[in-house]
C-alpha cells in the first residue's frame, strides 16, 4: 500500500524489490530513510476499550458493565436486497442475562506530521513532505492491525501462530473491524458516538466539523467477534 | 409607416412586464403547404420564399394569422433572404425594396386584426444574415453590405413594421454593417428604429466567424438594441451556457428563438411542442428571457406550447450593466484589477520598428502580419497597428495589412492612426470592440468633433492624451497638468459627446528621463503620480503609457532594465494598459537588485548616496531633497547626470557578460531560471545536458524544473510576476516536459484512471491544471487536458468521448468560482456524476461544501492544490478509500452538514439477517476497562 498507492509505484513493489529492480529498491532505501528519521518522532497511540452490547434490529446499543440504559446507540442501516445485512446482526442477543460484547477503538500516528510534512513540502522537499504523510496513515492503519489482533486475543481467539502478516492485513481471522464512513456503515456523523465513549482527545485525535479526524493519519473502527462478520456495502446512494 | 417611437415604447412596457412570445418558423410552415414552382412565379424563383409575397400572399398571411392564433406577440415578415444580396441569387435585386414592403405589410395587415387593447401585436422584419460573412466567405465588402442591408431595412420600416430583427447573425462584421444601415435609416426618418440582434452559435461554442456570445456583445453593446439573443442552430439544450451568459452581462432584453432540437439524417427536426416549450421553460425558470420563440421546424403548435408555457411567468429583469472595460478582436480581454497591466504590443508600428516599415514598403503582407502574430505569441494582449507614414497612402494598406491581419490573431486592435477616414477604413474589418490611438485637444476639440462620431458607429474605446491647445507646453508634464487635462477631456468625452468612462483610455504621456534635457527630469515621477491621480479622480476611465520612451538615449541593456522596472512602479500606481516590445521586456523578479537600484534612482531622481568625496559636484549631491520638485536646478540636472552616469557605465561594462551570463550559473539552476523567466532559449540543450549525467527525466521534472515552479509561485503571490508572465512560465514548463516525454516510459501496465483536466470558462489560467496534470501524468494518470476556457458543453462532450474517472476543474479568478458552480450545474443536467475535482487560487474547501456540491450530484472534492489532486484521485481510484472520499464529498451523502432528503424507496423487511447465525456462545472478554497506550516502537508493529 506505501509504495504502490501512496508513492505511485507502478507494478508488484515486493517482487521489483526482490528482482532487485533499481526504482524499487531506489524507492525502498529512500523510504527506509525516511523510517528511520521518522522513528525518532512519530508516536503511535492507541485508546480501546470493550463495551456490553445488545442489538435491536439495526440499532445497536453499548453499555457500562451491568447497566440498564445504554451509554450510546448507534443506528445502522440494512441492505435493502440480497443477504439484507446490518452490522447490529454481529451482536448477538443476550444469554442468561450476559451480554454479548463490542470492542472500540481509535489509533493515531499522526501527532505533529502535518507541520513536519508542511515544512518539508515549504523547503521542496516534496518527496519527504508526501512521504510522510504517507508513512503515518500506513502506520497507523499497521497500527490497527496490531490493535484488532490484541482485541482478537483479549477475546480468545488468538491468531493461529502460523498466520502471516499478509494473511492478517486480508482479513482472514475471526471477526472483523468497521470504520465509519466506508461502505457497510457510510455515516461519518456516527463517529461521535466513538468520541463520546472513548475521549480519544487523549491520544491527540480530534473530530472535525465533517466528523472526519484530525490528524488524518488515525483510524477509529468497532470491532466485533461474530464469526459470520464480512464486509458488506449498505448502498449509500438509496438513502 | 408605423410611430416607432410608440412601437418601442409599447415594446419595452411590455417586455418589462411579461415575457413576449416571438413566432416560429416560416419555412417550415411554408413547406408543409407542398408549394409548386407556379406558386413562386415559375421555375427560376422556385425556393425564393421571399417573393411569394408577391405571387401568394394568401399563404403568407394565413401563417401569420395562424401564430398571432397560437398566442404570438410578435410575428416576423417573409423577408429572410430579403437583401438585394440575396434575392440578386434569383434576379430579383431590383425588386428588394418593393419586396420587403410587401412583406411587411401583410404581417402587418395580420397583426391589425389580432391586436386588442390588452394583447397588442407587433410586426417585426426579418433580417437575415445574407449569403455572406464577409470574414469568413468574403465576396461582399463592408458598404456593399450596408448598402444592401439598408435597401431592406427601409422597406421593411415602409410597409409597417415595429421593428427590425438582424437575426441567425454568424459573423459580427455582418452585424455591424447591418446595425449602421439601421442607424442611418433612422437618421433619414427622424426616428430611432428599434432592432434586436439575434446571433447563432455553432455546436463549436462560437459564431461562424469565431467569436463567443460574450464576444459579440462586448463588440456590439454600444448599439443598444432592443434585445441580445440567440436563434437557430443547435436547438435549446446547447444554447443553454450561452443564453446564461448573454443574460448576465447585457443591460438590453434577451431573446431566444431556437430551432426544434437539432435535425436528424432525413432533416427532420426531433423536438416536439411539449419537448421544445419544456426545455425553454428552464431558461425562463431561471430569469434569463425577454421574448421566446421558435426558429427552424417549429410551428403553430411549438408556440401553442411556449405561449401557454411563459403564461404568467416573470420576465428576465434586466441587470444594471458594470463599467467594465471590455476590448475584443475575436477573444475578449477586459481591463480590470486581476489583468493589470495588459499588454499592447507595439512593433506592427511603420514609425516604431524599421523591420515593419520594411515589410510594408514592400508590401510583404504575409510577412508583415507575422509581426502581429509573433507579438501576440511573446504575450501581447492588444495590438497596436500603425501603418500612419508620409510615404505611403495607410487607406491603400489598410485592407491589404487587415485582411490578413484579422485572419490571424486573435486579440484585439488598436488603431494608431490620425487620419479619420483611415480609423473608420480600418475598424470596418474588426469584428470585434477596437480602441482608437488616440485624440487630444491639441487642437481644441477639432480631434473630438472628427473621430468620436466614428468611435460611437463602431463601438471602440478611444485613447486620450493628456495633450491641450497651450501655446508652451501642449503635452502635459506636470501630474497636475495631466490631470486638468484628463478632467476636462472626459467632461467633454462624457457629456458633449456621450462616450462611456470604461471607453475612455488616457495617456499621461512618458518623457525620456535620460537624454539629459533639463525640462524632462522629474518626469517619470510625474507620470506615475499622474496615473495616481487620474484613477482616484476618475475611477471608471483607463490608464495607458507608452513604455518604451522613458529609456530613450540609454544603451540597449539598461533600456530594457529602465522600462521594466517603469512599467512595475507605474503598475503599481494603477496603470491599465501597457504599450511595449513583449519579445524584449524583462521581467522585474529577474533583474538583478544592483541594476534595478540604479533604475529606479534615475527613474524617481533619488538623491545619490554613494557619492565620493571627490567627484566634482559632491556638495551639490549630497545637499538635494527628496523631492524632485524641491530640488534647484543645478542640484536636478546633477542628479539626473550622475544617476545616467551610473547606469549608462554599469550596462556598458557589463554588456560583454551579457551573452555569457546564462552559462555562468549551475546547470540546475539554469533549469529553474528557464522555468522562471519563461524562456525557452537553450532550454533543449540544457535538459539534454541534464540527461547527459544519467538524470532521469521524471527527476528532472521533479527536480530543477519543480522548484523552477515553486518559484514562480512565491513570485507571482509577492506581486513580482504578472499574470502574463506566469503564463510563459507555464509554458517553458509544458515545452520541457513535453521534450522529455519522449524519454519517459510508458506506463507498462493499465493506467490507473483517467482524469478529464479544463480551466473554466471565462479563465486562462492554465498553470495550476497543468501541475495537477503533470503530477498525475507522472502517478500513472491518464490526464486529457482540455485546456482553458472550457465551457460547460465542452467539457460534456469530452466525457462522453472519454468516460474520466473524474473531472479536475481549475480556475484563478474569483469569478471563476462562481463559474465551477454554473458547470457543476450544467454536468449535474446532462447526467454526470463522476467525482468532480476542484481547485484554484479563489476557492475554499468551504465554497466548495457549500455552493459547487449542492449543484452537482456527485462528489465534489476541493483539491487544494496537485498533490491533495493527487490524493485524492488515488483514494477514489482505490476500492478500499473510494466509497469514504465519494461519501465524505457528496452533499446527498454524509459528512456534511446537509439533510439528506432522497426517499427510502423500501423498507427492507428483516430485523435480522438470515446469513448471520444467532445461536453461538458469546466469548468472555478479558477486561471492559478503557485502555490508553503509547505504542513504543513503530516495528513492532
Amino acid at each position: 500500500m506505501l509504495y504502490g498507492r501512496h508513492m505511485g509505484y507502478r507494478g508488484d513493489f515486493e517482487k521489483h524489490l526482490a528482482a532487485r529492480e533499481p526504482k524499487a529498491v531506489e524507492l525502498f532505501s529512500e523510504m527506509e530513510e525516511l523510517k528511520n528519521e521518522a522513528a525518532s518522532f512519530m508516536k503511535v497511540r492507541a485508546v480501546w476499550q470493550f463495551f456490553e452490547a445488545e442489538s435491536e434490529g439495526d440499532a445497536l446499543h453499548v453499555f457500562a458493565a451491568g447497566a440498564e440504559e445504554p451509554l450510546h446507540t448507534w443506528k445502522f442501516k440494512r441492505q435493502r436486497s440480497g443477504d439484507q445485512l446490518c452490522l447490529s446482526d454481529f451482536v448477538l442477543d443476550a444469554q442468561n442475562g450476559k451480554r454479548d460484547h463490542v470492542a472500540v477503538f481509535v489509533v493515531t500516528a499522526g501527532e505533529g506530521i502535518r507541520a513536519r510534512s508542511e515544512q518539508a513540502k515549504h523547503e521542496g522537499f516534496y518527496f519527504k513532505s508526501h512521504g510522510l504523510q504517507a508513512l503515518a496513515i500506513e502506520t497507523a492503519e499497521a497500527c490497527a492491525e496490531w490493535l484488532h489482533r490484541r482485541i482478537r486475543e483479549d477475546w480468545g481467539f488468538p491468531d493461529p501462530p502460523e498466520m502471516t502478516m499478509a494473511q492478517r492485513f486480508t482479513s482472514r481471522y475471526r471477526g472483523k473491524r468497521y470504520s465509519f464512513g466506508y461502505p457497510a456503515c457510510p455515516e461519518l456523523e456516527d463517529q461521535a458516538g466513538i468520541w463520546k465513549l472513548l475521549r480519544p482527545e487523549e491520544i491527540g485525535v480530534q473530530l472535525t466539523e465533517g466528523f472526519m479526524m484530525d490528524p488524518e493519519a488515525s483510524v477509529s473502527a468497532l470491532a466485533f467477534h461474530h464469526p459470520d462478520c464480512t464486509y458488506f456495502s449498505v448502498g449509500e446512494g438509496q438513502e | 409607416m408605423r410611430d416607432l417611437k410608440q412601437s418601442e415604447t409599447a415594446l419595452r412596457e411590455l417586455l418589462a412586464e411579461r415575457i413576449l412570445v416571438l413566432d416560429g418558423a416560416m419555412g417550415t410552415m411554408l413547406q408543409q403547404r407542398d408549394l409548386t414552382a407556379k406558386d413562386f412565379g415559375g421555375p427560376a424563383l422556385e425556393g425564393c420564399n421571399e417573393n411569394l409575397v408577391r405571387t401568394r400572399p394568401d399563404v403568407v398571411l394565413d401563417i401569420h394569422r395562424k401564430y398571432f392564433e397560437a398566442g404570438a406577440d410578435i410575428v416576423e415578415t417573409d423577408s429572410f433572404g430579403g437583401t438585394p444580396l440575396v434575392l440578386g441569387e434569383y434576379g430579383l435585386q431590383a425588386d428588394a425594396l418593393e419586396l420587403n414592403k410587401r412583406a411587411a405589410a401583410l404581417a402587418r395587415q395580420a397583426a391589425e386584426e389580432y391586436s386588442t387593447p390588452g394583447k397588442p401585436r407587433f410586426v417585426a422584419g426579418s433580417m437575415g444574415p445574407t449569403t455572406k460573412a464577409i470574414t469568413v466567405t468574403g465576396g461582399v465588402t463592408f458598404e456593399g453590405l450596408l448598402d444592401s442591408y439598408y435597401v431592406q431595412a427601409k422597406g421593411l420600416i415602409e410597409g409597417g413594421c415595429d421593428l427590425l430583427l438582424v437575426e441567425t447573425c454568424q459573423d459580427t462584421r455582418n452585424i455591424k454593417a447591418g446595425v449602421l444601415a439601421i442607424q442611418k435609416l433612422s437618421r433619414e426618418i427622424g426616428m430611432r428604429v428599434p432592432y434586436l440582434i439575434s446571433v447563432t452559435i455553432e455546436p463549436m461554442g462560437t459564431m461562424l466567424a469565431g467569436q463567443t456570445v460574450e464576444a459579440m456583445w462586448a463588440s456590439l453593446r454600444h448599439t443598444r438594441p432592443l434585445a441580445f439573443g440567440m436563434n437557430c442552430a443547435t436547438g435549446p439544450e446547447f444554447m443553454t451556457d450561452h443564453i446564461r451568459t448573454l443574460s448576465s452581462v447585457t443591460g438590453e432584453f434577451v431573446s431566444c428563438y431556437p430551432n426544434a432540437g437539432l435535425p436528424d439524417e432525413e432533416g427532420k427536426y426531433l423536438e416536439t411542442p411539449t419537448s421544445l416549450a419544456a426545455q425553454l421553460e428552464k431558461f425562463v425558470n431561471h430569469g434569463w428571457l425577454n421574448l421566446v420563440g421558435g426558429c427552424c421546424g417549429t410551428t403553430e403548435k411549438h408556440i401553442r406550447a411556449i405561449a401557454q408555457m411563459v403564461d404568467g411567468k416573470k420576465p428576465r429583469v434586466r441587470p444594471q450593466e458594470a463599467h467594465r472595460a471590455i476590448y475584443s478582436g475575436i477573444e475578449t480581454i477586459e481591463a480590470d484589477d486581476s489583468t493589470r497591466p495588459l499588454l499592447v504590443g507595439e512593433r506592427t508600428n511603420v514609425i516604431g520598428s524599421r523591420l515593419f516599415k520594411n515589410l510594408v514598403a514592400e508590401e510583404k503582407w504575409e510577412e508583415a502580419t507575422e509581426i502581429a502574430r509573433r507579438q501576440v505569441k511573446g504575450g501581447a494582449q492588444v495590438l497596436d497597428v500603425c501603418l500612419q507614414s508620409t510615404e505611403r497612402d495607410e487607406k491603400k494598406d489598410i485592407p491589404e495589412f487587415y485582411e490578413k491581419l484579422i485572419r490571424k490573431i486573435k486579440a484585439p486592435v488598436m488603431i494608431d492612426t490620425t487620419d479619420p477616414a483611415a480609423v473608420r477604413l480600418a475598424l470596418t474589418y474588426c469584428q470585434g470592440k477596437a480602441i482608437i490611438n488616440s485624440i487630444n485637444l491639441e487642437d481644441g476639440e477639432e480631434k473630438f468633433e472628427k473621430i468620436v462620431p466614428i468611435a460611437h458607429d463602431f463601438g471602440a474605446a478611444v485613447v486620450v492624451g493628456c495633450i491641450d491647445e497651450d501655446a508652451v507646453q501642449a503635452q502635459a508634464f506636470t501630474r497636475e497638468r495631466k490631470l486638468g487635462i484628463a478632467k476636462r477631456s472626459y467632461d467633454l468625452l462624457t457629456k458633449k459627446y456621450g462616450i462611456a468612462a470604461e471607453d475612455i483610455i488616457f495617456d499621461p504621456l512618458v518623457f525620456p528621463c535620460a537624454t539629459g534635457d533639463e525640462n524632462y527630469i522629474g518626469g517619470a515621477v510625474e507620470t506615475m503620480e499622474g496615473i495616481r491621480l487620474i484613477k482616484a479622480a476618475l475611477p471608471d476611465t483607463r490608464t495607458i503609457l507608452g513604455i518604451s520612451n522613458v529609456s530613450f538615449g540609454l544603451p540597449a541593456g539598461a533600456r530594457e532594465a529602465v522600462n521594466s522596472v517603469f512599467l512595475f512602479y507605474c503598475t503599481k500606481a494603477g496603470l491599465d494598459l501597457a504599450i511595449v516590445n513583449t519579445e524584449k521586456l524583462d521581467r522585474f523578479a529577474s533583474i538583478p537588485e544592483h541594476e534595478r537600484r540604479l533604475a529606479e534612482n534615475l527613474l524617481f531622481q533619488h538623491v545619490p548616496k554613494d557619492v565620493k568625496a571627490d567627484h566634482p559636484q559632491a556638495e551639490l549631491l549630497r545637499g538635494a531633497p527628496d523631492d524632485w520638485r524641491q530640488q534647484s536646478k543645478e542640484q536636478k540636472a546633477a542628479i539626473n547626470q550622475f544617476h545616467i552616469a551610473a547606469i549608462a557605465e554599469h550596462f556598458r561594462s557589463s554588456n560583454k557578460k551579457e551573452k555569457g551570463k546564462g552559462e555562468e550559473l549551475p546547470l540546475d539552476e539554469r533549469l529553474g531560471n528557464y522555468i522562471i523567466q519563461g524562456t525557452r532559449d537553450g532550454l533543449v540543450e540544457d535538459l539534454e545536458k541534464k540527461r547527459a549525467e544519467g538524470v532521469a527525466p521524471l527527476d528532472i521534472i521533479n527536480g530543477p524544473l519543480m522548484d523552477g515552479m515553486a518559484e514562480v509561485g512565491r513570485l507571482f503571490n509577492a506581486n513580482e510576476l504578472i499574470v502574463a508572465e506566469v503564463l510563459q512560465s507555464a509554458e517553458a514548463m509544458k515545452a520541457a516536459v513535453s521534450h522529455l516525454e519522449q524519454y519517459m516510459e510508458k506506463a507498462e501496465t493499465a493506467k490507473r484512471g483517467k482524469v478529464v483536466l479544463a480551466t473554466v470558462k471565462g479563465d486562462v489560467h492554465d498553470i495550476g491544471k497543468n501541475l495537477v496534470e503533470i503530477i498525475l501524468k507522472n502517478n500513472g494518470f491518464d490526464v486529457v487536458n482540455l485546456g482553458i476556457k472550457v465551457p460547460p458543453e465542452e467539457l460534456i462532450k469530452a466525457y462522453q468521448a472519454h468516460r474520466p474517472d473524474a473531472i479536475g476543474l481549475s480556475g484563478l479568478l474569483v469569478k471563476s468560482a462562481q463559474q465551477m458552480v454554473t458547470t457543476a450545474s450544467d454536468l449535474k443536467d446532462a447526467g454526470i456524476d463522476v467525482p468532480l475535482l476542484v481547485g484554484g487560487a479563489a476557492l475554499s474547501a468551504k465554497f466548495t461544501q457549500q455552493k459547487i456540491a449542492p449543484n452537482y450530484s456527485g462528489a465534489v472534492c476541493y483539491a487544494k492544490d496537485a498533490m491533495t489532486g493527487l490524493r485524492l484521485m488515488n483514494e477514489l481510484m482505490d476500492p478500499a478509500t473510494r466509497g469514504r472520499v465519494v461519501s465524505e464529498h457528496t452533499i446527498s451523502g454524509n459528512g456534511v452538514s446537509v439533510t439528506t432528503t432522497v426517499k427510502v424507496a423500501a423498507k427492507p423487511s428483516v430485523l435480522h439477517s438470515p446469513k448471520v447465525r444467532r445461536e453461538l456462545p458469546i466469548p468472555e472478554v478479558a477486561t471492559l476497562e478503557r485502555k490508553v497506550r503509547l505504542v513504543p516502537d513503530l516495528r513492532e508493529v
